[in-house]
């Protein structure tokens, strides 16, 4: 296929092309997974197997879509890979990172492709030519020439020679194919896939049957047939896998080459009679090959999963995900859960309606109504749990990360990760994944030591950072621990100090790692490529609380660290308070509420020219809403209304507000996009009423007040 | 269609012999192979119009896959293990160089 999938017409291959970047994408994460894991003893027979496929099935489907540029690496990088699968070159640690590289590479032809973002050929060309060296290096005389352009690649694939028995490097191969019983039931033609293979070369077949079969007891759809095979040819032993792919299982195809004929003329081993004449019966326990040599080839075969095409795997399918799962765009489940809000926001409507009517009259209305609201409910949570997605999605990023990262600096991490498969909103998901990264950069650059500095400190030579996840309550917890040296109490203070940060011996520790999160804070020595300029810590802030989340530090010196983000589970809803003021209703987020209070004259006074009030000790200044919002107010006196305490990140304020009304739990409507931006409020919500509440956003409150 | 000669050994295979039409075509095979496998059939056999030796005319057969091709090998070969040789006749051009290119040549007494 040389033409490219965007430009074929003649059907909408978009929502197909979407499919494969999905898929490509998921191969190649799943290959950096493998690889990474990976430990000087190189992978076992089921993980070189595993990444074979994701590099097989990112060339087989680059080459349907007709991205023929991504079958370039992949090609050779999956020839490569087959020969470390059969033994003829040795694996090596130096090959995950030639792997990774390739994985890059494929990666960004893949965003090339999908996003339209800027691909190096130089880049392309230099792995290719790395891969090949290996191939070469090996001294694998079957290896397949890596061309110098794409056609070269496309063309080589089908290789078809003409007489491969006057080929200079030409083999005989015995191949013994015992199909699956349901072969035929699947609909596989063997005329087709026998036609394959006398491409190849010449081509003998015998067919096998087995010795005691009860004919009247028999399947006839089923096949227990054998197939012997000879076949004379200038095509390796991958081609004449390749070919049986799609319908052989491992132990169903066996593949020995009997003979050579290379430039040296050396025999693989004597040649002989093909197999035409065959014994007169095989049984089930006869092994291949038995009579021309005792040793039994270990070759082994390919995509073992594909034992029936109508099968969970089939095909490359992820197993499971394939019957249990289906894709679905982002914007149909937001459409769904926008849906589902508009829902409860009727419900709720109804149930305000109905609150005026008397409930012994209408009490089958009420009782259905109380049903709907159950209904509404469960509705709402089934709903926002497709949102959910693992955070194993974002965790799978760092083994890499850590592994170059500890590589670069000389230091011996390991990851671990716990929780993975703790759910969160895929907005948090997105947002959250960079906060994460700096974290893990600093633990790896600051915090952990080099192997003799953990030595000299009587610690192990090699240090350990977790990710760990879970949920606690209403919220997602996510920790950042290292074992590394632990944050410098006197260090943070001095670096305070000299940056204009106020600070005090006297603060507590808590108080103190708090200074970390100043804009432009470091105490880093040596501004590095990984980091410590000091653009990180607060970086981490903001974004945490851009998601209503909170960040917290535990240190203790010599021990370590351990950073915690507090998120909420949902963006899309949220528990709030209805708070009056003056004819308008606001929606106080309740995770930010600490109590709500009326006080009395006592405890009201004037610093500064600034309303605050004393709550056991504490002065903590007032925030009159209709003043921010500019309202007409009907209580203006801190003693007639009622005092909301907030808490941001350890600051306290008092929002003054008329009443409080009612407990919510509301749907977040984008006040920005139906309107436009409202200082001090995080969206809206339709309130039963029908009518429009604005959801205060706290941390944006302290800063307006802050501000005037 | 599976049909029988007045002498019974001429067994004339009929109609589509692929994996489409093989459950069909089974159980008339497994009558006429109980039979000819049987003690009186075997003697039948025996005193055959050609020499002995049942006939299985493929004229009529319309498609004939791997399906098919095992399905008749495994006929004739438990034929044989009961001590009938079975021999097929009327073969097209093209199923010939079918079953010899299955790989059936051997198993279905066909010359090579």
């Amino acid at each position: 296929m040389t033409q490219s999938g965007q430009d074929n017409k003649s059907i909408d291959l978009n929502q197909f092309n979407q499919v494969f970047f999905e898929e490509c994408a998921e191969h190649l994460a799943e290959m950096e997974q493998i690889l990474v894991s990976l430990d000087d003893a190189g992978p076992d027979d089921e993980q070189l197997n595993a990444i074979f496929r994701a590099a097989h099935s990112i060339k087989g489907g680059a080459g349907i879509f007709g991205f023929q540029d991504m079958t370039v690496v992949t090609h050779v990088l999956e020839s490569l890979l087959d020969r470390i699968r059969n033994r003829e070159i040795p694996f090596s640690p130096a090959m995950v990172d030639l792997f990774l590289e390739a994985g890059d590479v494929i990666s960004m032809q893949l965003a090339g492709h999908r996003d339209g973002a800027d691909v190096s050929q130089e880049a392309i060309d230099r792995i290719r030519g790395k891969l090949q060296q290996v191939i070469d290096s090996g001294a694998v005389a079957t290896a397949p020439e890596a061309g110098d352009s794409i056609a070269a690649i496309a063309e080589e694939l089908p290789l078809q020679p003409e007489s491969a028995a006057s080929s200079p490097d030409c083999h005989c191969f015995e191949l013994e194919f015992r199909p699956d019983p349901d072969i035929f039931k699947r609909g596989t033609r063997l005329e087709s896939l026998f036609a394959e293979l006398e491409e190849l070369g010449e081509l003998t077949v015998a067919a096998e049957l087995p010795a005691n079969l009860d004919f009247s007891e028999l399947d006839p759809e089923s096949c227990f047939c054998c197939w012997r095979m000879t076949l004379v040819t200038a095509s390796s032993e991958a081609d004449i896998r390749e070919i049986f792919e799609f319908v052989a299982e491992e132990d169903q195809l066996k593949v020995r080459e009997i003979w050579e004929s290379s430039a040296a003329n050396n025999p693989v081993s004597a040649p002989e009679a093909p197999a035409v004449a065959v014994v007169d019966a095989v049984t089930p326990g006869e092994t291949f090959g038995q009579a021309a040599s005792g040793a039994a080839d270990p070759s082994a075969g390919r995509r073992a999963y594909d034992k029936n095409e109508l099968a969970p795997g089939a095909y490359g399918r992820r197993g499971s995900e394939a019957e249990s799962s289906i894709r679905v765009g982002v914007t149909k489940v937001d459409q769904l859960i926008n849906q589902v809000g508009e829902l409860v926001i009727t419900q709720l409507m109804l149930a305000q309606t109905a609150a005026a009517l008397d409930p012994v009259l209408h009490e089958n209305l009420h009782r259905s109504l109380l049903q709907l609201e159950r209904n509404t409910r469960d509705l709402q949570q089934s709903v926002m749990s497709i949102r959910l997605v693992p955070i194993s999605i974002v965790f799978s990023r760092f083994p890499r990360l850590v592994r170059e990262l500890a590589s670069k600096l000389g230091k011996q991490v390991e990851l671990k990760t716990i929780g993975d498969t703790t759910e969160l909103d895929k907005g948090l998901i997105e947002k959250i994944s960079d906060p994460l990264t700096h974290l893990v950069r600093n633990c790896l650059d600051h915090a952990l030591e080099t192997p003799a500095a953990r030595i000299a400190a009587g610690k192990e030579p090699g240090g350990t950072i977790t990710l760990r996840a879970s949920q606690t309550g209403g919220r997602i917890v996510i920790d950042v621990i290292d074992d590394g040296a632990g944050l410098n109490r006197e260090k943070i203070l001095a670096k305070a100090a000299e940056r204009g940060i106020p600070s005090s011996d006297s603060m507590s520790d808590e108080e103190v790692w708090q200074l970390i999160f100043a804009p432009g804070f470091s105490t880093a020595e040596a501004v590095t490529d990984i980091s410590g300029r000091g653009v990180g810590m607060d970086v981490v802030l903001r974004n945490v609380q851009s998601m209503s989340g909170k960040v917290a530090i535990v240190s203790q010196p010599g021990q370590g660290t351990r950073v915690t983000i507090s998120l909420p589970l949902t963006l899309a809803i949220l528990d709030g308070l209805s708070v009056a003021v003056g004819d308008e209703k606001f929606i106080v987020p309740l995770n930010s509420i600490i109590e709500s209070l009326q006080p009395n004259s006592a405890s009201l006074k004037t610093v500064n020219g600034k309303s605050v009030v004393l709550v056991r000790g504490d002065y903590i200044p007032i925030i009159p809403l209709y003043e921010l919002f500019n309202l007409p107010a009907r209580v203006t006196d801190p003693e007639k209304g009622i005092l909301v305490l907030i808490d941001v990140d350890g600051e306290k304020a008092a929002v003054l507000v008329d009443a409080l009304l009612d407990e919510h739990q509301v749907v977040i409507k984008s006040i920005e996009t139906n309107y436009r931006k409202v200082d001090g409020t995080a969206g809206a919500t339709i309130l039963g009423d029908g009518r429009v509440a604005l959801i205060l956003d706290v941390t944006s409150l302290l800063q307006m007040r802050n501000r005037n | 269609m599976i049909s029988e000669t007045q002498e019974v050994l001429k067994i004339s295979l009929s109609g589509d012999w692929s994996m489409s039409g093989i459950t069909e075509k089974f159980p008339q095979l497994v009558q006429y192979f109980e039979r000819l496998a049987g003690s009186d059939a075997c003697g039948e056999c025996q005193a055959g119009s050609s020499g002995g030796v049942p006939e299985i005319d493929l004229a009529d057969v319309t498609d004939f896959d791997a399906c098919g091709c095992q399905l008749l090998a495994q006929f004739i070969r438990n034929l044989r293990h009961n001590g009938i040789e079975a021999q097929l006749t009327n073969i097209s051009d093209a199923f010939r160089s079918r079953i010899q290119f299955l790989g059936f040549e051997r198993e279905l007494n066909l010359p090579l």
